[in-house]
């Protein structure tokens, strides 16, 4: 059979996988079940992501300083999306549709950047008193 | 707009020659944008009052939720606008934290990496613009024998202010992105020199 694989699966119910971030194995770090020439790599990976686009480099550049980025590509995830919207998101982002990697990690780093301008709009921050006037 | 090769070509893009008398203001103003009729995608760029009027609660909702759903661009003008307003504080004054916290906190909430600035060939033409538009529609033209001292240097703020408004309106031109601002008066006017400008007012 060629083409699209079938969704059904001959596994027994209970073993079905469902979409996920993939679990570390017990008592292991993340990253330690990276060997050492693939965590180099995939740390190239993420800094030439960087270069790929001024959005994404702002991105990882916020979720390197906030801790938030570990600099490599050790979680695994299995998710169904929108192919429409994984396409969308390679175009605009300057991707080729085949590299879903580069686009998922984008994307993931473009959602999760913090905007302090944003959390500073929702919040309106300290408020001036009312007599208040731009001095021109 | 045709390419500018020098600054005079940037400037005469509006020849003053051609603008002798104001304009008339058509009622009805069915030529003007409303928020929805924006397509998405594009970021917007707040005029100086975006912030204070958001600081004080006084945004109204819809402009708010416009603005939250889209990329900010920011404009070194209007950046300046609030800057000013906090350097000009007087530090000793038992007052002066209450005014200048708020605007600090603001200003630290914007990345530089987010912020705009006009382009040599924007100030060019923001001049031409404002020139043209203190001339014949704010009657900010008259004559320095006729006026003044505090009459003189009234019109002269009054126009420099009008130049701000006009960086920040190409400002946002140039960087596509829709100027949001509740000074209606002056914007619209200037969208009149560029109809290709996108510009949403709003009321307080």
């Amino acid at each position: 059979m060629s083409g699209i694989r079938p969704l059904k699966s001959n596994k027994p119910a209970t073993t079905k996988r469902t979409p996920g971030i993939a679990a570390p194995r017990k008592g292991i770090p993340a990253t330690k079940h990276v060997g050492e020439g693939e965590l180099i790599e995939s740390k190239q990976a993420l800094q030439k992501l960087a270069r790929r686009h001024p959005e994404i480099a702002r991105a990882l550049a916020a979720l390197t300083a906030n801790g938030a980025a570990a600099g490599v590509r050790s979680g695994k995830i299995s998710a169904r999306v929108d192919p429409g919207i994984l396409a969308a998101a390679a175009e605009r982002l300057g991707f080729a549709p085949t590299e879903v990697s580069d686009v998922v990690n984008a994307a993931l780093a473009i959602a999760a950047a913090p905007d302090s301008f944003k959390d500073w709009f929702r919040q309106g921050g300290k408020q001036l008193p009312e007599d208040f006037a731009l001095a021109i | 707009m045709k390419a500018a090769l020098n600054a005079a070509d940037a400037a005469w893009a509006h020849d003053p020659a051609a603008h002798g008398t104001a304009y008339r203001i058509e009622s009805g103003a069915s030529s003007i944008p409303e928020f929805t009729d924006m397509p998405p995608g594009i970021p917007v760029m707040p005029d100086t009052n975006v912030y204070i009027y958001r600081n004080q609660n006084k945004l109204p909702r819809h402009v708010a939720e416009f603005v939250l759903g889209r990329e900010t661009l920011h404009c070194g003008v209007a950046l300046a606008e609030i800057a000013i307003s906090a350097g000009i504080l007087d530090p000793s004054h038992p007052m002066t934290a209450l005014y200048s916290e708020p605007l600090r906190a603001l200003l630290a909430a914007i990345p530089l990496s987010d912020c705009r600035a006009p382009s040599p060939r924007a100030w060019a033409e923001a001049g031409m613009m404002s020139g043209i538009l203190a001339r014949t529609q704010l009657d900010l033209a008259k004559p320095r024998a006729g006026l003044s001292n505090d009459q003189r240097c009234c019109q002269e703020g009054r126009r420099r202010l009008l130049l701000n408004d006009a960086l920040i309106f190409l400002t946002a031109v140039e960087n596509a992105a829709v100027l949001v601002t509740a000074n209606a008066k002056d914007m619209n006017l200037m969208r009149r020199l560029r109809p290709d400008a996108k510009v949403l007012t709003f009321v307080v």
